[in-house]
């Protein structure tokens, strides 16, 4: 499964597919996240695989 | 592999609107050359200003302060923080902007709330938090123009982009509120407040968080624990899924406000003068500016 890090600093786990298609299943907005894998970001449509731990970052700021 | 339009590397970011594809240094050229162009159109910045840069220790005024030194390397950037005094938030994103301004040679100068009123925003909001942000912004402004005077700044940069400045505008047509989408061609107020620049105006919030990111400016950060009672929060949500599914609605909305407000051109009728505040002495159209009406007001 693949390891996802929430910006609210909680962790989660899911199947393999794309970025866009993960944030989806998570119910988040993909306009709103940007991801990335061992410090580099990735694409909507790049394939994240089972064994893959991704960071998940929100674009929201709280000011 | 998506492939970035510039060279042979693999693209980290995607710009749904122009459809552009670069790499990390492509795509950090891109954004450094678009915050150059809104900086050249809107003649934000003159040889010799000394510009307040108001710097939470966020993601959007971490890029703003970054780019403004790569950009301006002449230019005399001053750095302020200002501390509201809220547990659990406030001392992580001070820490960030105090380690920012070391890593850009830069000293941050810090105001507090403490400072300007003599309480804490979260002893303010003791009983009233859902007046979080109103009370928060009308302090902050005070403190910023504040720091910024006494620091002789001529101007203060501050890290909107894009997304705040669309939601603003639908914020204000939520409220009804036409006088405040109009106030800066009712006033005289350019004359007596510290002129305020937008470099990342037409930046979206997703091209400046993903600036920071490829070029590892940021760390993970709490929220504002008073987010939660924002109009903003329910306009920015809303907005974000129109985005989504339809990319270019934020630029529509804020090149649309531009165009109405040039095609209104300056209203008619009388100008409201600004005078001086009773108390504290900076400018206000009334007897109290907004802060002292609100310190007034809670005690």
């Amino acid at each position: 499964m693949v390891k996802v890090h929430l910006p609210d600093g909680t962790q989660t786990t899911t199947e393999a597919g794309t970025i866009e298609e993960i944030l989806l299943r998570l119910n988040l907005n993909p306009y709103e996240i940007l991801i990335t894998r061992d410090n580099e970001l990735l694409l909507a449509d790049d394939f994240v695989n089972e064994t893959d731990e991704i960071h998940a970052t929100s674009i929201v700021h709280g000011g | 592999m998506v492939q970035c339009d510039e060279c042979e590397k693999r693209a980290v970011y995607f710009d749904s609107v122009t459809k552009v594809k670069f790499c990390g240094p492509h795509f950090s050229a891109w954004f450094e050359k678009g915050v150059a162009a809104t900086i050249e159109k809107y003649h934000m910045i003159c040889p010799g200003d000394k510009i307040a840069v108001g710097l939470s220790g966020g993601k959007d005024s971490t890029v703003l302060l970054t780019v403004l030194a790569k950009l301006n390397p002449d230019a005399e950037l001053i750095p302020i923080t200002v501390d509201e005094g809220i547990a659990n938030y406030r001392d992580d994103t001070i820490l960030a902007a105090v380690r920012l301004c070391e890593r850009l040679g830069l000293e941050d100068k810090l105001i507090s709330f403490t400072d300007i009123c003599g309480k804490t925003l979260d002893e303010l909001l003791e009983k009233s938090p859902e007046q979080a942000c109103s009370v928060c912004g009308t302090l902050r402004r005070r403190a910023l123009n504040l720091a910024a005077r006494e620091a002789g700044a001529n101007k203060i940069a501050t890290g909107h982009c894009m997304d705040d400045e669309a939601q603003s505008v639908l914020m204000n047509y939520l409220r009804g509120d036409v006088t405040r989408v109009m106030e800066s061609y009712q006033t005289d107020s350019d004359k007596v407040f510290l002129p305020r620049i937008k470099p990342l105006c037409r930046q979206t919030e997703r091209a400046t968080v993903a600036y920071g990111l490829v070029n590892h400016l940021l760390t993970d950060l709490p929220e504002c624990p008073y987010t939660k009672y924002a109009l903003r929060a329910g306009v920015r949500s809303g907005l974000g899924i129109l985005e989504y599914r339809n990319p270019g609605t934020m630029h529509n909305i804020v090149t649309g406000q531009e165009k109405l407000l040039a095609k209104l051109g300056p209203l008619k009728g009388e100008v409201t003068k600004m005078g001086r505040c009773e108390v504290c002495g900076e400018p206000t159209s009334h007897r109290l500016c907004a802060a002292c009406t609100l310190i007034e007001k809670m005690g």
